[in-house]
């Protein structure tokens, strides 16, 4: 337990408890964040703070012996010229052994909008190295953190709650890692400049996937396209002939009938000496006949298998919650105990 | 402690290697097998099988590989030698997990057949050398297709689970595809240039005494040989691919094992004690 007369305590909004436009609205600079530590500093009964600050969370850690969310709710409204009448309800405030299991949930993903995602750990880690850095960190909260930071590292490595990928770019990633290893000089061509293709496009080169090609019926879609994914583009007329050289083939035409045959692909791997070819079908109707799949070194995935493996993913996630969530508070409870 | 018991011992913690990998493998974790602990549990069983094999050694007064079980041993030996020696280069996920099984495997296989170790006369190879180094050199590349027939394996099930879509469990650990067609690649080649060494070394004594020359096992040793040539030919050609090469690369060390049969036959041969005496003499 706590120190007598001192109070563990959370207070902060996230997007659970906020929309969109709200968390645009009321994302503080660093130096706001800074202020903010000076003012915690400035105020007698707070020990220590730590500041955790991302895209979809704010939050303010804090040994104190009193309730601190007017001050901070007082603080966020004027630095982002809202009146704290309408901030306040959106934001959720905790104590004690709830902020263990709350940070807790937290560092290991649980509590973030993408399931089981890996980056707020870092941030977590960021956040404490930051306060510890500035001297705002006491006893109590530095131990609560680094047990959070194992947590969080204990619930990635010893559950699948971060198991597979659970969007159809990620999914398709992780299938061209499979195929291709590094994805580094891996070479991609988009067919079709809808949303669906420039996703896995963009998550294709978010990998380190650096030689893009981008063609449609539609020259002027195809150069938008080209220019947000920082690819070349190639006349829809001429994309056949670019494919021999390609290892990777989005498809995602509005194309009523398959634009890929057997046929055509057989020549293609003559010509690339049988090395995998990476085929993604995103179309509806579907833009590859499906017999192409079955022909030696092609690995070929329609929108249909890519949301099974997305959504068999997000099963397996959502199944290892439960058991997360025992053993988290199990551990909260223990340390609060022991604090 | 005998130097089979050595062995023995080997084996077992091969074993224990494996069952560590494996149970890393299909909990619910999503952790890879513990690389470090594996390594570890392999390099020991390697020092273990090489005390063994050093042990035989000396008391057959040469390389051990003299009879079924030493030819077994030898080749087991040498597949976890090439894992130590080229796991850390090639960085293969589940390598280590499959090098131990199939140490493991043809260890218990030599080990099952009571007359496999059946003791033989000191010198089986006439205390020459240059058949010894033959001999070796030919049991070593034959480790190196052992460790091929491995990362061929690991290509056709990370094949299959591309192809068919099974991507859990031992699947998402495995190595990509080109990685594995890339190792596949280099380790025929080298399997290919070590086997051909031996043959030379081998030809150098056949060409100087033809009359104790097993025909038998000569067109055996050389079909492997031309089969181990002809393939990595056509994998620089581009001729075979994919799947087929990997079958092929299977079939390859198969065969090698299959062609140590005329290889055992011909030391029974009168031609072999007739070598081993116009040697001694």
């Amino acid at each position: 337990m706590a120190p007598t007369g001192q109070l563990l305590f959370v207070v902060g909004c996230n997007h659970e408890s906020t929309h969109l436009e709200f968390r645009e609205r009321m994302e503080l600079s660093h130096e706001d964040c800074e202020r903010l530590y000076q003012k915690l500093d400035q105020t007698p009964y707070v020990k220590g703070s730590v500041i955790l600050k991302t895209c979809n969370r704010f939050e303010v850690y804090a040994t104190t012996n009193q309730d601190l969310s007017h001050e901070i709710i007082e603080f966020v409204a004027e630095s982002t010229g809202t009146d704290p009448a309408l901030i306040g309800p959106s934001f959720y405030r905790q104590t004690d052994s709830a902020v263990i299991a709350h940070l807790f949930r937290v560092s290991s993903g649980l509590n973030s909008q993408l399931l089981g995602e890996t980056e707020i750990l870092g941030q977590v880690k960021s956040a404490y190295r930051d306060a510890s850095k500035r001297g705002s960190v006491e006893k109590t909260l530095h131990r609560i953190f680094q047990k959070a930071l194992q947590t969080g590292k204990w619930a990635r490595t010893a559950t699948a709650i971060g198991q597979g990928q659970v969007s159809l770019g990620n999914v398709t990633v992780d299938l061209a890692e499979r195929i291709y290893g590094p994805l580094k000089g891996v070479s991609t061509l988009v067919i079709g400049s809808g949303e669906i293709g420039r996703d896995v496009a963009k998550a294709l080169t978010s990998r380190g996937v650096d030689s893009l090609t981008v063609t449609s019926r539609n020259l002027e879609k195809a150069q938008k396209l080209a220019f947000e994914i920082q690819a070349e583009t190639v006349p829809f007329d001429h994309w056949k002939e670019k494919l021999p050289d390609v290892d990777i083939a989005i498809f995602a035409t509005s194309a009523p009938l398959p634009i890929l045959q057997t046929s055509d692909i057989q020549n293609i791997l003559a010509k690339r000496q049988f090395a995998p070819l990476f085929l993604v079908d995103l179309a509806m109707p579907r833009n590859i006949e499906h017999q192409v799949g079955e022909l030696e070194s092609v690995f070929l995935y329609n929108l249909e298998e890519l949301s099974k493996i997305a959504n068999e993913n997000r099963a397996l996630r959502q199944a290892e919650v439960e058991r997360c969530e025992i053993e988290l508070r199990q551990r909260a409870t223990y340390h609060w105990e022991r604090l | 402690m005998t130097d089979a018991q050595w062995m023995l011992y080997a084996a077992v913690i091969y074993t224990i290697a494996i069952i560590v990998a494996t149970y890393a493998i299909f909990r619910r974790e999503v952790r890879p097998p513990p690389r470090i602990l594996i390594l570890a549990l392999i390099v020991v069983g390697f020092i273990l099988h090489s005390i063994g094999l050093y042990g035989r050694g000396l008391s057959v007064k040469g390389c051990p590989t003299g009879n079924p079980f030493e030819v077994l041993q030898f080749i087991s030996w040498s597949t976890i030698l090439i894992y130590i020696c080229t796991g850390s280069v090639f960085r293969i996920t589940l390598l280590g997990f499959f090098s131990a099984s199939l140490a493991t495997l043809l260890s218990i296989l030599s080990f099952i057949p009571q007359g496999w170790d059946h003791p033989y006369g000191v010198a089986v190879f006439g205390g020459n050398p240059l058949i010894e180094a033959h001999v070796s050199i030919a049991l070593f590349s034959y480790g190196v297709f052992g460790m091929l027939m491995i990362t061929s394996i690991m290509y056709l099930l990370q094949n299959f689970s591309l192809k068919h879509k099974h991507l859990r469990g031992l699947f998402r650990l495995l190595p990509s595809i080109l990685q594995l067609d890339i190792v596949n690649q280099r380790l025929l080649y080298i399997g290919s240039t070590v086997f051909s060494f031996s043959i030379i070394i081998g030809s150098v004594h056949w060409f100087e005494h033809w009359e104790s020359l097993s025909l038998f096992k000569l067109i055996a040793t050389t079909l492997v040989w031309l089969a181990a040539l002809c393939l990595s030919f056509f994998r620089l050609k581009q001729l075979i691919h994919g799947p087929r090469f990997a079958i092929a690369c299977i079939l390859l060390f198969l065969s090698a094992l299959f062609a140590l049969w005329p290889v055992e036959q011909s030391r029974k041969s009168p031609s072999a004690e007739k070598s081993v005496a116009l040697f001694i003499r």
